[in-house]
C-alpha cells in the first residue's frame, strides 16, 4: 500500500518536474522572442533617428553650414544687445572696427576671438562693441547694412562668427542672398526680417555712428580696435590683434587700467 | 532582486533622468548657458548649439525627458505591455545616446557632463529594464505551488 502510494508521489513528482521544466523551457523561449521583438524595434527607430539627425547636418542647402553653426555657437549664453556683447557691468570695454571683406578681420575671429571671448567676455571682465566700416567694396556694404539688421534682433555677434567662418575672396560678389541666407540659418537669424530691416535709417544710424567712431579715434584699417574703462573715455589701442598673446597682454594691461 | 526592488531602483533613476533632462530643456528654451563643470570652456553650450542637438526641430534634450517620463511610468505600473515599452524606451535611448556620445566626441570635439551623466543612465536603465522583462513570469503561468492531490 505504502509502496504503491510512494510509487504514485513519485511519478507525480517526476510529472510535475517535467512540466515546471517544460513551461520554464518555453517562458524563456517567449521572454527571449519578446526581448528579441523589442530590441529589433528598437534597432529600427534609432536607426531611422540618426539618419534623419545626419540629413540634418549637410554642410549646405538652407539648413547652414556646419562650420558656420560651430561659430556662432561660440557666443551663446553671452549677453548681447545690438552690436555690444557681453556684460553691460564689465569693468573693459573693447571697441572692434571691422569690415565684413577683411580677411585679418575673419583671421583675428577665428585665431584670437575664441580666447577672448572665452577668457574676458564670457568671464564679465569685458565687453566688446563691434564698430562695422564698410570699405573695401560693395559687398562689404552689403554685409554691413545686413549684420547690422540682425544685431536688431540680437543676433549680431552668431551672424558675424557664422559670417567670417565662411568668408570668401574679397570683392568676389560672393555676399549674395544665398550665402546670406546660409549665414543667417547658422546664426539663428530671422532672415526675412533682416532683409527688410537692412535698408532702415536705424540701421543707417548704426552704422554712422560707428564711421563717427572710427573718424575720432584714428581707426582707419581693419581689424582695428579701441579700449577704455566702460563709461569712460575709450581710446585707440595699437596691439598685435593676430597675436593671442600680445593681444590679451594689451587687454590685461588695459583691464587693469580701467579696475583702478 | 525581486521585481519591486528593481522598480523602485529604474524608478529613482527615471527621476533623476527627468533632473537631467528637464535642466538641459530649460537651457535650451530660456536660451541660457549651462552650467558645465567638465568638458572644457563652453563644451556644454557647444554640444547644445551643434546641430545634433535637434531632431526634427525638436530638442533631444526634449526628447530625453518625453523617455525618461515613460521610464518612470512604466517603473510604476507593474504590466507586461509597460515592461516591453520600459525596455523598448531604454533600447532605443541607449542606441540614440551612443550615437549622440560619439557625435560629441568626434564630430563637436566637445563633450558635456550633463549628456553623458543620460547616457550613463540609459546604459543602467537598458540593462535594468532588459532584466525585468526577462525576468517576468509570462502571462497565466502557473504558480509553483503544489498541485493538490
Amino acid at each position: 500500500m505504502s509502496s504503491r502510494a510512494e510509487e504514485k508521489a513519485a511519478r507525480r513528482a517526476e510529472r510535475e518536474a517535467a512540466q515546471a521544466k517544460q513551461e520554464a523551457s518555453a517562458q524563456r523561449k517567449k521572454r527571449l522572442s519578446i526581448l528579441g521583438g523589442v530590441a529589433a524595434l528598437a534597432v529600427v527607430i534609432v536607426v531611422g533617428a540618426i539618419v534623419i539627425s545626419q540629413s540634418g547636418t549637410d554642410d549646405s542647402g538652407p539648413g547652414g553650414s556646419a562650420e558656420g553653426k560651430a561659430a556662432a555657437a561660440l557666443v551663446g549664453g553671452i549677453d548681447q544687445s545690438g552690436i555690444v556683447l557681453g556684460d553691460p557691468k564689465a569693468p573693459l570695454t573693447i571697441e572692434e572696427f571691422v569690415d565684413y571683406q577683411c580677411p585679418f578681420c575673419g583671421q583675428f575671429s577665428r585665431e584670437v576671438f575664441p580666447t577672448v571671448l572665452e577668457d574676458y567676455v564670457r568671464t564679465g571682465k569685458a565687453r566688446i562693441v563691434l564698430r562695422t566700416l564698410s570699405f573695401l567694396g560693395e559687398d562689404s556694404v552689403t554685409a554691413a547694412r545686413f549684420a547690422t539688421a540682425a544685431g536688431l534682433q540680437d543676433k549680431q555677434w552668431q551672424f558675424t562668427e557664422a559670417f567670417y567662418a565662411q568668408q570668401g575672396e574679397e570683392n568676389s560678389g560672393y555676399v549674395t542672398e544665398d550665402f546670406l541666407k546660409q549665414v543667417s540659418a547658422d546664426a539663428g537669424v530671422d532672415y526675412d526680417a533682416a532683409a527688410e530691416q537692412q535698408g532702415s535709417e536705424e540701421v543707417t544710424k548704426i552704422l554712422n555712428e560707428a564711421q563717427l567712431a572710427a573718424s575720432e579715434k584714428g581707426r582707419d584699417s581693419t581689424p582695428s580696435f579701441a579700449m577704455g574703462p566702460t563709461g569712460g573715455e575709450i581710446e585707440a589701442v595699437d596691439a598685435d590683434v593676430l597675436d593671442v598673446e600680445a593681444f590679451t597682454k594689451t587687454i590685461d594691461e588695459q583691464l587693469a587700467a580701467a579696475e583702478k | 532582486m525581486t521585481d519591486r526592488a528593481l522598480r523602485i531602483v529604474i524608478g529613482v533613476l527615471s527621476v533623476v533622468g527627468i533632473g537631467v533632462a528637464g535642466y538641459l530643456t530649460y537651457v535650451h528654451y530660456a536660451d541660457v548657458e549651462p552650467i558645465c563643470a567638465a568638458g572644457g570652456e563652453g563644451g556644454c553650450a557647444k554640444v547644445q548649439a551643434s546641430d545634433q542637438s535637434m531632431l526634427l526641430g525638436v530638442p533631444v534634450a526634449l526628447l530625453g525627458l518625453g523617455a525618461y517620463i515613460t521610464l518612470l511610468a512604466c517603473a510604476v505600473i507593474e504590466a507586461e505591455w509597460s515592461r516591453m515599452l520600459g525596455a523598448l524606451t531604454a533600447l532605443i535611448g541607449v542606441g540614440f545616446s551612443a550615437y549622440l556620445t560619439y557625435e560629441s566626441v568626434f564630430q563637436i570635439e566637445a563633450t558635456c557632463q550633463w549628456c553623458l551623466t543620460s547616457s550613463t543612465l540609459m546604459v543602467l536603465m537598458a540593462g535594468l529594464c532588459t532584466w525585468r522583462l526577462l525576468r517576468a513570469p509570462v502571462d497565466g503561468a502557473r504558480s509553483s505551488e503544489p498541485l493538490p492531490d
